[in-house]
């Protein structure tokens, strides 16, 4: 691949950044209270949720810092995701190529099947980039670890 | 393209990671090679040849 990539090093910035962003983000309100109702609903209790009082960084900043945070979550993936490997070559660009090449076309493929399914469905834009990210990494990192 | 990868690594004893670790590769690669899953560079064919102290022509050959 010819696009210039980042040093190995930031592979442990993104990795912080995206840890960060998870910490605030997962125990934020809006995210305890879709896991309470999603595990009530699973469960089969009554969705009869007491009131979540907010936590962590969310209770000094309030809720629009947790949006901050959502975003240095896909930042740093996307830095973990454009900086080079320990061992940078030929094979490992063809391999990210190869990764790119079947995320693109999967990432497609579900967004055609969801559209077809349900032509009003609206889902935010961060599901889409979260899935691409989350995608490309997985496919690289076994396509990396299967030789 | 077949090549001889794997015979001259055995006749110096190398692991894939050692070899790898003495061209500047991943181990990954080497293993590509020599499953010819991967057909590599010239400049690495080169190396390579050069490291094992073969031609290039030896070393890899195109499949009949």
């Amino acid at each position: 691949m010819n696009i210039k990539m980042l040093s190995n090093k930031y592979k442990r910035i993104g990795l912080i950044l995206f840890i960060s962003g998870f910490i605030v983000s997962a125990t934020s309100v809006s995210a305890r209270q879709s896991f309470l109702e999603g595990y009530n609903n699973g469960a089969g209790i009554s969705n009869n949720i007491p009131n979540i009082e907010a936590i962590f960084i969310e209770k000094y900043f309030g809720e629009y810092i947790i949006h901050i945070f959502d975003v240095l979550m896909l930042l740093g993936l996307i830095i973990y995701m454009l900086s080079k490997e320990k061992i940078e070559d030929d094979y490992i660009n063809a391999l990210r190529l190869e990764s790119f090449q079947l995320t693109s076309l999967l990432t497609l493929t579900s967004a055609i099947i969801l559209y077809i399914f349900s032509a009003n469905l609206k889902l935010s834009l961060d599901v889409f980039i979260g899935l691409f990210l989350w995608v490309y990494l997985i496919t690289f990192a076994i396509k990396k670890r299967l030789y | 393209m077949k090549n001889l990868i794997k015979v001259e690594r055995a006749r110096h004893n190398l692991t894939q990671e050692a070899l790898a670790e003495k061209l500047q590769v991943s181990r990954q690669t080497i293993h590509a090679i020599e499953k010819n899953k991967f057909n590599p560079s010239v400049t690495l064919a080169i190396k390579m040849a050069k490291f094992f102290k073969v031609s290039v022509e030896y070393l890899f050959d195109i499949e009949d």
